[in-house]
């Protein structure tokens, strides 16, 4: 009997053992299908011509391609358009926090007649795609003369608006919703105003909401090429995503006389990403802990 | 004057939301009305845009009847989202299942599959699907192609294609996947620790419990993956509108009318799938 009970513990633990190691592998596959085309890029990137259509080469190339990096280096314009990029995306996520928390508050924590009609236009701004928008708001920016300024990024993000800003004004809500009362409670008969309440209480307890949105927001600009391309014609207020798509066309035009070196294609792809990828090793923790928190799903 | 409280909140609710009330009618409304007017216009760069001629429904009888490229265009695109997103949905709720096994590694996996939200731009993916061509297959190797066209014979480069989608689909679920875990992640453990009491094997749990609980999720879930699909960088219609636009011809009378007819569709969608979602929405908190 004794054996029999050891026996059958010992198959349920062997069991649940390889029903981990099953989905070990899985998720083990998973991440694979995930960095496949990290690594294609960065291996492509670092191959010449030679390399590229040499059957025998699958990842690593006979050496690395200097010349992919030096060309599109300079087709990139890279320090400029980083520095563009960079602060543009800054300054509109750091915009889009603030004001999308401010709105968000306020759909949540306080009354005020037509608040649920309000709302519902929040809902109705994030399906509004922005293709039906664009011809209006580029006429609309020409008249101001914002187009090649980054006005068109930074001032709708300021008003809540701005690259999905109605998804951040959403998450806010739904965070500001799930916390308690009491400590605003407390707040007041303190004799605090609702903007102090706001700033001293309720925003830093938003830390976790905060982090989600300047970090969506931030890749989100960095990525857009949409926007961009439409209002920004000057080169020298490029971001790095115009750069890239005017290498892309350059090369398809050129294509017929050359053969397809798609190295440096991807080396400057790899240039574009490379700063979100060593962001995202540092902030990455953050990332991942806050989206568990912001209770989005409330 | 001294105001009751319920009016001194009512204001200071009011000022809160005001800067996003200026900015929803500025950069909102007053584009969707002027364009809904100007797609009933001829106007277009060489026109006088402030007065464009009014020439009554022209635009959106020449988005049906004579475009040869829209119709098809929109239809692609909504044949793509009608594949693409269930299996967005599915396998993003499988690894949002699977990364909350607590596993050795489980913190790399999950940086892992949220990669693709961070470097997530569509147009650097996109760019190495479009230039690597078969190149980036699950499958590497020529043997091993070899080896699959003993069996399907002809059928080898639609497989491959097939293979190629699975990667590009995946690689857009990033966002699903973040949105599933936090879900997964609200889920009270009290609820599977009755469920087990009570004898639900893993498989009931996941059907009893996990899939109610995760409903509201679920529905933020496709909203999120229609208006992805339909605001992708690879969208069809997008560029199309984009290059009648800014590209060949020109013209914005047009391109308005066919941005409305776009929008219209997306509402028609996302409204229906709300309402049959939400009929069926189980909400845990709900008083």
């Amino acid at each position: 009997m004794k054996f029999l009970s050891r026996y059958q513990f010992s198959g349920h633990a062997l069991k649940r053992f390889l029903g981990r190691a099953i989905v070990f592998v899985l998720l083990l596959d998973v991440a694979f299908i995930f960095l496949l085309p990290v690594m294609r890029l960065t291996s492509t990137a670092m191959m010449d011509t030679t390399d590229q259509h040499d059957p025998t080469v699958v990842w690593i190339p006979h050496q690395i391609a200097k010349e992919n990096f030096e060309k599109s280096f300079a087709a990139l314009d890279y320090w400029k358009a980083l520095r563009n990029t960079a602060l543009v995306s800054l300054a509109a996520a750091l915009l889009q926090t603030l004001s999308a928390a401010l709105v968000g508050y306020g759909f949540a924590r306080l009354k005020f007649p037509g608040r649920d009609v309000l709302f519902l236009f929040v809902l109705f701004s994030l399906i509004v795609p922005p293709q039906t928008l664009i011809i209006q708001l580029f006429v609309l920016y020409g008249k101001l003369n914002w187009l090649d300024s980054y006005l068109p990024f930074l001032v709708p993000s300021a008003l809540g608006m701005g690259l999905r800003g109605a998804l951040f004004i959403f998450i806010f809500r739904q965070f500001f919703k799930g916390l308690p009362w009491e400590l605003e409670d407390a707040a007041y008969i303190d004799g605090a105003g609702p903007l102090r309440v706001f700033f001293n209480i309720m925003l830093p307890l938003a830390r976790p909401g905060m982090i989600v949105t300047f970090l969506f927001s931030f890749v989100w600009h960095w990525n857009d090429s949409f926007e961009p391309s439409i209002y920004l014609t000057h080169p020298d207020t490029f971001f790095l995503t115009q750069h890239l798509s005017t290498i892309e066309s350059t090369m398809r035009a050129l294509r017929m006389l050359m053969t397809g070196n798609t190295g440096m294609i991807m080396a400057a792809s790899f240039l574009v990403i490379l700063p979100m990828l060593i962001l995202y090793v540092f902030v990455q923790r953050y990332f991942v802990e806050s989206i568990e928190r912001t209770g989005l799903v409330g | 004057m001294r105001l009751t409280l319920r009016r001194r909140q009512a204001l200071t609710g009011l000022l809160f939301i005001s800067i996003w009330v200026v900015g929803i009618a500025v950069f909102l409304f007053l584009p969707l009305i002027r364009n809904i007017i100007w797609s009933f216009t001829d106007a277009a760069m060489d026109t006088n845009l402030d007065h464009p001629t009014f020439i009554g429904a022209a635009n959106y009888v020449e988005a049906f009847v004579i475009d040869a490229e829209f119709v098809p265009l929109l239809l692609e695109t909504l044949r793509n989202l009608f594949i693409d997103a269930p299996v967005i949905l599915i396998f993003s709720l499988a690894v949002a299942l699977l990364a909350e096994q607590k596993l050795p590694g489980q913190g790399f996996f999950r940086a892992v599959f949220f990669l693709p939200v961070v470097i997530g731009s569509a147009a650097i993916v996109g760019r190495l699907f479009q230039l690597q061509g078969n190149n980036l297959t699950l499958l590497q190797g020529q043997q091993t192609q070899d080896f699959l066209r003993l069996y399907l014979g002809e059928n080898l480069p639609a497989f491959m294609n097939f293979l190629n989608r699975i990667v590009f689909v995946l690689w857009r679920s990033g966002v699903q996947i973040m949105i599933f875990i936090a879900g997964l992640k609200s889920i009270d453990p009290a609820l599977y620790e009755a469920a087990q009491m009570d004898g639900a094997s893993a498989w009931t749990r996941f059907w009893k419990v996990t899939l109610p609980m995760l409903f509201p999720v679920l529905s933020i879930n496709v909203v999120y993956t229609i208006i992805d699909s339909f605001t992708d960088y690879f969208n069809g219609v997008m560029n199309y509108i984009r290059d009648i636009t800014f590209g060949s011809q020109l013209r914005f009378g047009y391109p308005s009318a066919l941005g409305n007819i776009y929008f219209i569709v997306i509402f028609i969608i996302v409204v229906v799938v709300f309402r049959v979602l939400n009929s069926r929405t189980f909400y845990g908190g709900e008083r």
